[in-house]
């Protein structure tokens, strides 16, 4: 079997934090408690989940953006958090990120033209006529006018900006793209306009992505597999619409019902989920979502549950669903 | 708005100063002042009407005339010429001295705040001990030890003057720093020079400039407060301060000596001051959008 495009194992971040007057305390935030998934070739990969759960913690740290404490990153079967100067400046140009706010992720200060040609010239790739062209070409295929290329990044909307983002990612023939919420900002018009491109994206260039999103909707729509994360693990993972149509763990099954329905016949289910996240400081022994879990057993309060396959390319984490005997 | 300014842009630079200048009336006043006194010093070769050095009994402690216009100095020695000629030695000391400790102390805030960690609170403990010297006794004591030379000299004004622009070019860059663009440029393998020079320093560079006009003043100051003690440039070359020091001994029976190079630091200090105050109104984004 050849290697999956990304293999995430074990991937582990916990942030110090010394905060408080006049003694200081020494406090630890579990991001990550050990996050593993793969991502196969030109596969689109969701990661969902509530605000402070980790997700774009993943992103970053598998790219390392913020250097993961623990665990195993590979591409294509290479040591990605291993990598030393050169060869990780070399791998870099394959792994991308598009981010959220498309007003903070592009410098105010340089031409659209020029940040796009910046990471041409950085690596070397080509004349500058060639990176010229190679410009122009990019901005055709995001939708964007050529002369785009000589504007700054106040002249354009949410939309433009965010597709300025995705060229930039994609000037470097990159085989990877980690969309960090690349919709959220946006409105629900333009959403589906940025979808589309993405889409197109991933069809013609045969893009891998790893698409982090609290919108369920979203990436129903443009994700072939997703894994739930909550407060810094994944329980649940699977197939896209195995996981919305027949979800098994109590927190995805509340987190389905709890997000909208573009259907005006739709019955209005009722936010199952009570209570707050619980806190990354201090997480709750046993199961993080004991507290909020309507299904909760004394087991849960305790002792932690295994991930268990239940299914082929479907595993879940919870004390419902016991390793089969 | 954004249409305006770029017709304006589109009009050309000078119509765009022009119409900055009518919007900010005070900072356009300021901007002059510098120019004009800037150009006096560097013209002062072909302005002065006398050999700043020549000196002459005949004319010792004059008052201000039709040949010597703003009178003359115990030597008999033309004030006009030496405010001039003082202005060179002046403005530029006070200008290199501010250059230094502008591009050093940018330097050393942007790599501390973008560093950040333990080497960010080394740097900055340094500064502040730096800061903590008033810059005259800072002035003082390096000119004292090292002797008073053109060279120390700006040595001594650009010591007192990096630890504040260290402040204010680490600040933005704390903020900056955590933008996602400076996150994409490392995820594009950009080096960390490249990050710090291409893309925090444009960024910064508003708020070091006007710091820098300001400062320029401040450095002007501090230049004619060392002559005025004696530790600036030597005699007789003329200088400002030296100039006011040495019209302090006769300040009351010829008292041009002194208030006509006052006058002329007054008005550069002045102009600094409208300047820099004008930039930064017209830098600082919360007031951009009125």
């Amino acid at each position: 079997m050849t290697a999956p495009l990304l293999d995430v194992a074990d991937l582990r971040k916990t942030f110090v934090v010394r905060r408080g007057f006049p003694r200081a305390e020494t406090v630890r935030v579990q991001a990550l408690a050990g996050v593993s998934f793969t991502v196969g070739e030109g596969e689109a990969f969701g990661l969902v989940g509530e605000s402070g759960c980790g997700k774009s913690t993943a992103g970053r740290a598998l790219l390392r953006l913020i250097e993961p404490d623990g665990g195993r990153v590979l591409f294509r079967g290479e040591d990605f958090l291993g990598a030393r100067s050169r060869r990780l400046r070399e791998l870099r140009q394959k792994l991308q990120i598009v981010f959220q706010d498309p007003f903070a992720s592009l410098n105010p200060r340089r031409s659209v033209g020029r940040t796009l040609a910046e990471p041409m010239h950085v690596h070397r790739l080509g004349s500058k006529a060639e990176i010229a062209r190679r410009v122009a070409d990019v901005l055709d295929e995001v939708g964007l006018p050529r002369d785009a290329a000589d504007k700054y990044p106040h002249e354009f909307s949410g939309g433009q900006r965010q597709r300025i983002g995705i060229a930039r990612a994609l000037v470097l023939e990159p085989d990877l793209i980690v969309a960090d919420e690349p919709v959220s900002a946006l409105d629900v018009s333009i959403q589906a306009q940025i979808l589309l491109l993405l889409d197109r994206l991933k069809e013609r260039r045969g893009l891998g992505f790893l698409f982090i999103s609290h919108d369920l909707g979203v990436v129903r729509h443009f994700c072939r597999r997703v894994a739930v994360m909550y407060l810094g693990r994944i329980v649940e993972d699977g197939p896209a619409e195995r996981i919305f149509d027949a979800p098994l763990h109590p927190y995805t099954r509340a987190l389905r019902d709890a997000s909208p329905v573009p259907d005006p016949r739709a019955k209005v289910t009722m936010a199952r989920l009570e209570g707050e996240v619980a806190s990354a400081i201090n997480p709750p022994s046993g199961c993080h979502f004991h507290p909020r879990c309507p299904h909760a057993m004394d087991r849960c309060r305790v002792e932690y549950p295994e991930v268990t396959e239940v299914e082929p390319g479907r595993r879940v984490a919870c004390h419902l669903y016991p390793a089969a005997a | 708005m954004t249409a305006v300014v770029s017709d304006v842009v589109a009009a050309g630079p000078l119509t765009a100063l022009w119409i900055w200048s009518r919007r900010n009336k005070a900072a356009a006043l300021g901007g002059l002042l510098v120019v004009l006194v800037m150009l006096s010093a560097l013209l002062a070769p072909w302005l002065a009407p006398h050999d700043p050095l020549e000196q002459s009994v005949l004319n010792r402690l004059d008052p201000p005339s039709a040949e010597f216009l703003l009178g003359n100095d115990p030597y008999g020695r033309d004030i006009l010429s030496r405010i001039l000629w003082g202005g060179r030695v002046s403005l530029f000391v006070s200008t290199s001295a501010v250059l230094i400790a502008l591009v050093v102390g940018s330097a050393i805030g942007i790599l501390s705040g973008y560093v950040g960690g333990p080497f960010d609170r080394v740097v900055m403990a340094m500064m502040d001990v730096l800061l903590s010297f008033p810059s005259l006794i800072m002035g003082l004591l390096v000119v004292a030890m090292l002797g008073p030379s053109v060279g120390n000299l700006i040595f001594a004004i650009g010591l007192t003057a990096v630890a504040p622009f260290a402040r204010i070019a680490r600040a933005p860059t704390l903020v900056i720093k955590e933008r996602e663009f400076v996150e994409a440029g490392r995820a594009m393998g950009f080096s960390h020079l490249r990050i710090m020079g291409v893309h925090i320093l444009p960024n910064v560079a508003s708020e070091v400039l006007v710091m820098g006009s300001l400062w320029l003043a401040t450095a002007i100051r501090t230049e004619a407060s060392l002559s005025f003690i004696g530790l600036g440039v030597r005699p007789p070359t003329p200088t400002w301060g030296g100039m006011i020091r040495e019209g302090f001994e006769n300040i009351l029976d010829a008292p041009w000596l002194a208030v006509f190079p006052s006058i002329a630091i007054l008005l550069v200090m002045l102009g600094l001051n409208l300047l820099g105050d004008g930039l930064r109104d017209a830098t600082d984004p919360r007031l951009r959008h009125e």
